[in-house]
This record gives C-alpha cells, structure tokens and sequence, in this order.
C-alpha cells in the first residue's frame, strides 16, 4: 500500500518516532500485524490500540488513517527500511483475520 | 490548518489562542495596504511600531517608549541582550536552572567564549529563592543577572523586585524574561529596577507570532547582535546609536505588529478577568490530584499553568490520547526548558495544560473526564 511518511518531532534530540498516513485505518491495519502483540482500548471517546513486537510499536488512532510509529535508537535505518518495505508490499483488502 | 473536530486549547504558555478577532482583521488590513515606512515619518505617517511602543511602555512601566526594540519574539530579544551586553572573558553570569533555551543556549555560548556561568538551583516548583540568590550574588559577583519572571513549566512566579533589587544592590545589571508573564499578570519594569526586559506578543498579549522585543533602560548601551539598513540615517558607517534604531536592523513585520496594536488595544478595553482564570487553574489543578496525577503546585503568585505526570503513563502517550482522542491541545516533554526538570522532580518531562482568558468551566471539567480516562485506563 502507499502511504505518506513524515517524522514526528519531540523534545528529545534522539526521538525516532514517524506518522504514516495509510489508506486503511488503524483497526484494517491490525488485520495485517499477524504475530504482534495488540492491545485495543475502546474507553477512550476515539478509541486506540497499540501493536508491539519486539522493540517496534505501532500504535494510533482505530478509526483514524494515521498512525505513529516508534523506531528504537540503535539502528532505526534499518529498522524504517523493513517496516516501511513490509508497508509497501501490503494490498488494502488482503488482510488476514 | 487544524484537523480538530472542535478542540480544547490548552497551550496558551507556547502560543495563544484563540485571538480577539480584532487581531486578524488588522494583520488582513495591514496586508491590503500600502506599507508605512516609505513615508519614513513626518506628521501625517501612522508608525505602527511607535503606536506598539507607547502601549507597551504603558503596560511595563517605562517612561521612554523609544527604549523598547522591537523584532520577532523574545528569543530575539534575549539574543540582543545576552551578546550584545558588555562582557569580558572571566566576568561572571548569574542565571538559574528553570529558565527556557533561549537563555541556557545562549549562555553556553558565552561560556565557550570564557564567560562564568552559575546557573542557580530552583525549588521543587521552579521558584527560585530569594535568600539562595543574594547567596550566589555574592559568591560570584556577576555583571549580569538573568532571570524569568514565570517559569515556563510550572507557571511559578520569583519575587522579581527582591531579586532585582539584591542584583542592583550587588552591582549587577538584570534582564528579566517576561515571555510567560506580560499580559498576565502586572509588569512594573522601572519601579522593580529591572535593566533589560525581554518580552512576546504572540503569548498572554494576544497577539500574532513574529512581534516580541526588548527593553533597554537609559544609559545602557548593547552592542547591537544584528547590524544592516534601518531606512533612515543611512550614511552612517555603523548602526545609529539612538534606541530603538540601534537594536533595529531591517525591515521590521508591520503587518504582524499592526495585529499585536489590535491585541494590545483590545485587552485595554477588556480587562483580564484574573480571579476567573485563576479560580479556573486552580479547578483544574484540584482535579488532577484528586485524580492521582503528580501536579506541581506552585501556589500563588502562578501563571496559568499546570505541569503534570499520570503515575505509570509515559507522558507522550497519554498525550497522544488526550490529542487524537480527545482534540485537546497541550503540550509535553521538556518544554524547552530542560535544566528545571531534575529540579522539580520529573526528569522524563511533564504534561502542561497552560490556560487563557478565554478557557470556559466547561472545558476543564472535559478535560479533567478526558485525564480520569487515562487514569484509569490500562493501556
């Protein structure tokens, strides 16, 4: 799938932190994050999830088209490489689940 | 533009809003006019930057509006001051831990260039203290005092008369950073002894950001920090030494400034309501200890703002649901001011709601259902 990618400033000189504006929204993409562990918090008046694997997190809004996704610090390059590879390869409709 | 739904403006200590609408429909009628300066003075020219001069001097205490240079922010302004007052390598700088980037980078500089710097420990609620300070003048014997009147992260405000007044007694100069305090609470600048002011239009004066400035008192004289055109007295080598002009290179943001005359005329017929605001700041503060939150309270005198953990959330996290979840907009982290933090004891950085005149009852007891989510939430 396509996305827009921009980062995410903080105050903290070592953030890596980027939003991606996908064209599924948050809860589609779950579909897609086989072997993650999620979580889901509907008490929020938009609810949100986050998805972790390993030291990677994904997390946003469910029914929003943006999330925000945290790269650790050692070898984040690389790290942004694959997800955003594995990001492009996905077909918005193939989901698994 | 916003994507908020209909949101909760909480940031008013980075940039407020919203604005009087009188602000916006004066930066829209400077746009569509001719600009003023070709005209360069005369009885019939309208000088927006000498009508901004005379409104602030009125609002800070000073008696020679011409002392006031304008530019784009107070970062401008502590930049003239810092490098263009007259330091020597091995003089000294008193300063404190809770002041904003815009003074600690600029003394880091100084430092490099051989200038001590002893920057004052803060209590647990970013004030400094008054005996700990006349302590330090002593030990160090500045030139220079550096102080904010609010800290930007707990909205605590320093007793700035006593201050100033043991610098003066020390024999030093003192510039004061009112960045989170014009507009808020009074500014007295001659009668607190305050030397130099460095100050913002686009915080609690309503107005557009780009406008800010610096005060300079009689008979002190700043090596300029940016030199070029002033449009008059051009066959001069260097820049004129007449204030404002000496401080004032290129051309100055009519249109904004025409927006912070607006804002500054306005709030002359609208009056701070401060016992609302504060009784506002101070629910909202109630409520989050009541909610578990570690608040910083720094009693009264304060600015309003409230800085703030939720024990076992990352701040960033429970900002990003209090934002997307929530169209509530503040501000977390450090807050560009990160040597207070170990100070007030939350070295991560905090949460900050910083209200406004115009925040309403009902949007901080939203605001307080929308943290009590949080609270209780488990993600």
């Amino acid at each position: 799938m396509n996305y827009v990618c921009k980062k995410v400033e903080n105050c903290f000189a070592a953030a890596r932190t980027y939003e991606y504006e996908l064209p599924v929204t948050g809860k589609e993409l779950l579909a897609f994050l086989e072997g993650w562990e999620i979580r889901e918090n509907h008490r929020f008046r938009r609810p949100v999830f986050s998805a972790r694997r390993g030291i990677l997190e994904v997390k946003g809004i469910l029914a929003a088209h943006v999330v925000k996704i945290n790269y650790p610090a050692d070898d984040w390059e690389r790290e942004k490489e694959k997800m955003e590879t594995w990001l492009r390869q996905l077909e918005p409709g193939q989901e698994s689940g | 533009m916003s994507s908020y739904e209909k949101p909760i403006y909480l940031n008013n200590g980075a940039t407020s809003w919203p604005k009087p609408p009188e602000v916006a429909e004066a930066v829209a009628e400077a746009l569509r006019s001719m600009p003023g300066e070709a005209n360069r003075g005369g009885v019939a020219d309208f000088d927006v930057f000498a009508e901004v001069r005379k409104e602030l001097a009125e609002l800070m205490g000073i008696s020679c509006p011409s002392q006031i240079a304008l530019g784009p922010n107070s970062t401008w302004g502590l930049n003239q001051a810092i490098f263009g007052y007259p330091l020597e390598p091995g003089d000294a700088v008193l300063s404190t831990r809770a002041e904003h980037n815009a003074v600690l980078r600029p003394l880091r500089v100084l430092e490099q260039k051989g200038i001590r710097v002893r920057k004052l420990p803060v209590d647990a609620v970013g004030r400094v203290s008054v005996s700990q300070w006349k302590q330090a003048l002593e030990a160090a014997h500045p030139r220079l005092c550096i102080l904010n009147h609010a800290s930007n992260v707990t909205g605590a405000v320093n007793d700035v008369p006593a201050l100033a007044g043991a610098a003066k007694e020390a024999g030093a100069d003192f510039l004061l950073d009112v960045s989170q305090t014009l507009g808020c609470i009074p500014v007295e600048l001659e009668q607190w002894k305050v030397d130099m002011a460095a100050f913002t239009g686009h915080k609690y004066l309503l107005g557009p950001q780009g406008t800010g400035g610096i005060y300079v008192r009689e008979g002190l004289e700043l090596t300029p920090h940016m030199v070029g055109g002033t449009g008059v007295m051009s066959d001069l080598k260097e820049m004129p030494r007449e204030m404002p002009l000496h401080l004032e290179a290129g051309t100055g943001n009519e249109p904004s400034f025409h927006g912070l005359l607006a804002a500054l005329r306005w709030r002359k017929q609208h009056p701070l309501d401060q016992k609302a605001l504060s009784g506002r700041t101070r629910r909202l503060t109630d409520g989050l200890v009541k909610l578990g939150c570690r608040v910083i309270l720094p009693g009264e005198p304060s600015t309003p703002v409230v800085s703030f953990v939720i024990p076992g959330v990352a701040s960033s996290d429970a900002a990003d649901i209090l934002t997307g979840s929530y169209d509530i907009v503040l501000r977390s982290g450090l807050h560009c001011a990160p040597e207070i933090m170990e100070g007030i004891g939350m070295a991560g950085g905090t949460l900050r709601f910083s209200l406004s005149r115009f925040t309403t009852e009902e949007e901080v007891e939203q605001v307080l259902q929308a943290v009590r989510d949080v609270v209780e939430s488990s993600i």
